[in-house]
């Protein structure tokens, strides 16, 4: 019984800490997206610094998250 | 040495390397299909780029587990011969070319657990398995991982639609184009760091048990090095049969719920496997794909899903089965080796006969959503 109340609780965590990390990441990816694209400069010239910053912002946290899988998948890192 | 020891070595080696090759061929749809069926990477270069992170990801993690079954079999009481191992190799390699040829994406660490429990029960009988562990390990982890990689999915491809509603279509199109390749190159290399790593292991425990090697010693180099190509090989081989269900049969995909499903299934089985939560790569990355169509609210076809669910159900009894078969003629001794590999080769020469009938490869695999045994009824359909 101790052994199946383990196994439920693993399956939680792995399901909230799954379906939040998959939403994060999408979230700000797609959020870097939009900003992107509203940061486009404009045939005038005006340029829209501020959505194209945070787009940037957006991207790195993306890229910080892939680095960390990384980390987490090699054990060469964390031994 | 005993020259039928040496010969049982041999032949272990020499099967699970072929192991190894049906299973990076048969999870290259895990990582690609979504990338391939939505064109953000051409299948031929979807292939390669997953062949050569299972190559490297072979090379990146080298630390086998302490026991062949991972706490399937009760290896105290039971020791698991290599004629043991030999007949569960058979047992999953058989089983990964059947489910192959009807494409349907099938775990092949379950294929290999139930092979080498068939076996044990036939050769050491019932109280061999720990059928605790195949409740806990294999049946709960096989329906949990879908739900979870379902709903992770789902809640990304929502989430995503609502952050770029009322955008340009075409510029959120390629804009997840590259998130999906990073995404799916995560998958694959996870892949490699995981599974050639089981067939290392599956060949270090046999040389250890043959006096071949000091016991508790990592894989020698040349082990490493044969199962990574030997699974890099088979990734790049491709298994374009199952690629065309996952990518095209189950729901129709765009590359914003490709970065949905292939980073839902990254996260799901990174978390899973840090807690030491053994789910299946194949099931969580079908999983995703499903929740990115529910996300989405395109149709999702509950036919294939169904037959994929079932046929979940039965890959474990089903090489345990074969397995099993294979243990008992193998019994008889050197000769029953012999006449278990004869079978064996002769099984996957008429399996991949029959996938001829109508091929699936890297030129078509786009071109419709199932996967059909015969071609006529398709070449009937075309010419209608």
């Amino acid at each position: 019984m101790i052994i199946i109340e383990q196994e439920i609780m693993s399956f939680v965590t792995v399901l909230v800490v799954a379906v939040g990390v998959a939403s994060v990441i999408s979230i700000l990816y797609a959020l870097g997206i939009r900003l992107w694209a509203r940061g486009a400069v404009e045939a005038e010239g005006g340029a829209h610094m501020i959505p194209r910053l945070f787009s940037c912002v957006c991207f790195a946290a993306c890229i910080a998250i892939v680095l960390f899988a990384l980390w987490l998948m090699i054990p060469l890192f964390h031994q | 040495m005993e020259i039928a020891t040496l010969v049982v070595v041999v032949m272990v080696i020499v099967t699970a390397l072929i192991f190894d090759f049906t299973n990076g061929f048969h999870d290259t749809a895990n990582a690609m299909a979504t990338s391939i069926a939505t064109g953000a990477l051409k299948p031929r270069t979807a292939v390669l780029a997953a062949g050569t992170l299972n190559l490297i990801g072979a090379f990146l993690s080298t630390e086998v587990a302490q026991t062949i079954s991972g706490g399937l079999i009760n290896e105290q009481q039971v020791a698991i011969g290599p004629e043991f191992i030999f007949a569960g190799l058979v047992g999953a390699i058989l089983w990964n070319l059947l489910t192959w040829l009807v494409g349907l994406p099938s775990s092949s660490s379950h294929a290999l657990f139930g092979g080498l429990v068939g076996a044990v029960i036939i050769g050491a009988g019932f109280e061999g398995v720990n059928f605790m562990g195949v409740l806990t390990k294999i049946l709960i982890p096989a329906l949990v991982s879908v739900l979870v990689a379902a709903l992770a999915a789902t809640c990304a491809t929502k989430l995503i639609g609502l952050v770029t509603r009322g955008m340009d279509e075409s510029k959120v199109e390629s804009g997840f184009r590259h998130g999906q390749t990073v995404t799916a190159c995560l998958v694959a290399l996870s892949h490699g760091t995981n599974d050639a790593q089981k067939t290392m292991g599956i060949i270090t425990l046999t040389l250890v048990a043959a006096g071949m090697q000091p016991s508790g010693s990592g894989p020698e180099l040349w082990v490493v090095a044969v199962c990574g190509f030997a699974i890099a090989l088979g990734t790049y081989m491709g298994g374009w049969r199952v690629i065309r269900t996952l990518g095209k049969g189950l729901t129709e995909i765009s590359t914003p719920q490709g970065f949905a499903a292939e980073a839902s299934s990254a996260t799901t089985i990174l978390v899973s496997s840090h807690l030491g939560f053994a789910l299946s790569t194949t099931q969580v990355c079908s999983g995703s794909i499903i929740g990115s169509g529910l996300g989405k609210g395109t149709p999702v076809n509950w036919k294939v899903a169904g037959r994929m669910l079932i046929a979940w159900l039965v890959t474990f009894p089903a090489a345990a089965i074969v397995g099993g078969v294979a243990c008992a003629v193998t019994k008889v001794g050197m000769w029953g080796v012999i006449v278990v590999a004869v079978l064996a080769v002769l099984g996957a020469f008429i399996i991949v006969r029959l996938s001829h009938r109508n091929p699936v490869n890297s030129m078509n695999v786009n071109e419709s959503g199932d996967v059909k045994i015969n071609a006529e009824a398709t070449t009937a359909a075309q010419a209608a």
